[in-house]
């Protein structure tokens, strides 16, 4: 059936209900914050919905830029039940603009977003999907991911992204150093993340070799795993005993509230990663891309290394950046 | 490397900023009582409390036996140097300036007052000061060794959590006692719900008068409650719907003796209106005692005796403690035991 004709300038001036689908790829989330912020700004009375996955509803949630947070199972197969459900859903609310952010999110995420029935589709021209009725070429090359949506934003008259910091209630960081850190550590934790984000990551051996270093330095590190990195976690407690905490993140928020309290973060291309570099925690990032498409270019607080296999990255150049990080140099 | 240095963050300003809530996951009280004397209370809380300190959970033990605290004797400690004892006579303002800690990093103790004369008969500004202290406690799980009878502080300190573990052993004296205590701890919370309601106080206390006469059912005082007042009635109803004791069997000697602890759930039921979940017994082991002897939680003096492979079923199976750092299921104690084993070396 023929689309019907969208007057898009009557649209975008009158856009009521939005729906923004920030990139379900690590560091979406925070990435994308800018660009909630800005929509909010743009559209002071609007009713704004994020479309994040199951995992992340948490944290949205969080976000003072929205007013309601949709999760979808982005785990399940296009045209399963539970992603139908979403899609049916979705079309109820009746959204006048959405947005979908990120070049390369999934196409699930993608498919969700086309089958809003939103009247105005702003998105990313992908091959194989015609999803939006309004898309903008993705931009080549090692573009920051954030300057990739300015493009995106300009078609709704949006010139700027300004940088949204993330921070944890005072109160629920003492909470989460009481409940983890005894007074001892309290001030000289440093966080490992054990997942490999898209990449293969650090292998055990490695992670090993790390966190003893952190450890020789009278640091406390905090292992920050996933269930799927079981085997990692298993290996370093058995080699460090009590002088690592493990620290499992099943809820974003609640590893921020312990992350407030670590004075660096050694991690890959993950979500952690970029939470952190939000909460102006230093950060050690370990990235198998090119670190500029997800790294602020103006971010102090994020020292990258990149290598197309972490795996035969020598700790001793980590824990160089680890201490430059801790110096704050 | 260099020393620490201090983080400088920039200001907060307006609206870039976002607030994260990020909650720590809340603290589990389990108070453990029994009604009678010697069933084992302070062995298994003892034990408990390693074993989940073992599955990577931030534990603290409180010795909530003001008459006959000994759960410090568990941990070698013979002459505490701070107790409860300093906190109930305001030496020391907070209960955490009390904890002490163990060779297991993550089980800290907060030892009895035995010091203290007249402990076990705390007034009721001190108990509530000390239940408000025990609920403010920083741990992943808070265990309370009660000690033996139905004491109105040893009711209260049980009804800091809707389920606490009673305790029992096989022999019908202990049954009894099991079922008089958890009787007595419904009439408590009852009385306790309806403090400024004289008239329904009024019913309760006609009601446990004359039930020795009648058939005593709980859901017949309910019923009283609900013709004094329906909304009273229905608050009733809840607050015995949401207490779910657990009850742990001891010393178990023959299978007949996990068999009739059914009978006695039934009958905890069919009379008192409380839903009791059974998890689990612990076998009569030697070890247990030889354990007691050494002054050392059986969980690392023996961690493959009969008692501990118990323990671990109980903590995995039937209080459902998964271990926080995914390394075992509720099938593997072996495992669970090679880490005692390795923990033990500390101790």
């Amino acid at each position: 059936m023929p689309e019907v004709a969208v007057d898009v300038f009557r649209e975008l001036g009158e856009a009521a209900r939005i729906l923004v689908a920030p990139n379900d790829r690590v560091g979406g989330l925070v990435i994308g914050a800018p660009v909630c912020r800005a929509v909010r700004q743009r559209y002071p009375k609007a009713r704004i919905c994020l479309l994040v996955g199951d995992a992340r509803a948490g944290v949205a949630g969080q976000l003072p830029y929205a007013d309601q947070v949709l999760a979808a199972p982005l785990g399940r197969p296009v045209g399963s039940p539970e992603m139908e459900a979403v899609r049916q859903r979705l079309q109820e609310e009746q959204f006048d603009l959405a947005l979908c952010l990120g070049a390369d999110c999934s196409y699930r995420l993608a498919w969700l977003c086309a089958g809003s029935g939103s009247r105005l589709r702003l998105g990313f021209r992908r091959p194989g999907l015609r999803a939006f009725n309004l898309e903008v070429v993705p931009r080549v090359g090692d573009t920051y991911e954030g300057e990739q949506y300015l493009g995106l934003l300009r078609l709704i008259g949006l010139e700027e992204l300004s940088p949204t910091r993330w921070a944890v209630e005072a109160e629920r960081a003492a909470q989460a150093r009481s409940r983890y850190l005894d007074e001892e550590n309290a001030r000289n934790a440093v966080g490992v993340d054990l997942s490999g984000g898209e990449g293969r990551g650090l292998s055990q051996r490695q992670l090993d070799e790390l966190v003893g270093r952190v450890i020789e330095r009278g640091a406390r590190p905090v292992l920050f795993f996933t269930p799927a990195e079981q085997r990692k976690l298993n290996f370093l407690h058995k080699s460090h005993g009590n002088r690592v905490l493990p620290f499992q993140q099943d809820d974003l928020a609640g590893s921020a509230a312990l992350l407030a309290n670590c004075r660096a973060l050694v991690a890959c291309n993950t979500e952690l990663l970029h939470l952190a570099g939000a909460m102006q925690v230093p950060v050690v990032g370990l990235f198998s891309e090119e670190p500029r498409r997800w790294v602020h270019p103006h971010s102090s607080w994020m020292r990258t290394l990149h290598a197309a296999d972490l795996r035969s990255v020598g700790i001793p150049q980590i824990a160089r950046l680890l201490e430059e990080a801790l110096s704050g140099r | 490397m260099s020393a620490q240095v201090e983080l400088e963050r920039e200001p907060e300003s307006d609206t870039d900023l976002i607030l994260l809530n990020g909650q720590v996951p809340a603290t589990t009280i389990w108070p453990i009582a029994g009604g009678k004397g010697g069933t084992g209370k302070s062995t298994l809380t003892a034990n408990l409390g390693v074993g989940l300190a073992l599955l990577g959970y931030k534990v603290i033990l409180v010795d909530g036996d003001l008459g006959g605290a000994d759960l410090h004797l568990f941990f070698n400690q013979i002459s505490p140097p701070r107790s409860l004892g300093s906190f109930l006579t305001s030496e020391i303002r907070s209960l955490r300036e009390v904890l002490l800690p163990t060779p297991t990093e993550n089980l800290k103790l907060i030892c009895g007052g035995n010091e203290l004369v007249g402990a076990a008969n705390l007034s009721y500004l001190a108990k509530e000061r000390l239940i408000r202290h025990i609920q403010s406690l920083d741990a992943d799980y808070v265990l309370v060794d009660l000690g033996a009878g139905s004491a109105y502080n040893t009711l209260d300190f049980f009804a800091l959590s809707n389920q606490g573990i009673v305790v029992c052993t096989p022999e019908p004296q202990a049954r009894v006692d099991a079922y008089g205590f958890i009787k007595n701890t419904v009439y408590r919370k009852l009385r306790r719900r309806f403090t400024k309601r004289e008239e329904i106080k009024e019913v309760i206390n006609q009601f446990a008068k004359q039930s020795g006469r009648r058939t005593g059912r709980i859901c017949a005082l309910v019923e009283m409650i609900g013709e004094a007042d329906p909304q009273a009635g229905l608050e009733a109803e809840n607050l015995l719907n949401t207490f779910r004791p657990r009850l742990l069997l001891n010393r178990v000697r023959r299978r007949r003796h996990v068999e009739e602890v059914h009978r006695f759930l039934d009958l905890v039921q069919e009379y008192l209106s409380v839903r009791m979940d059974y998890v689990g017994y612990v076998r009569s082991d030697e070890a247990i005692l030889e354990a007691c002897e050494r002054r050392r939680p059986v969980l690392l003096e023996a961690p493959k005796s009969s008692a501990s492979r118990d323990l671990y079923s109980i903590l995995m199976k039937g209080l459902l403690v998964s271990d926080r750092l995914h390394r075992f299921g509720a099938q593997d104690a072996a495992k669970l035991a090679q880490v005692a084993k390795a923990e033990a070396r500390f101790w």
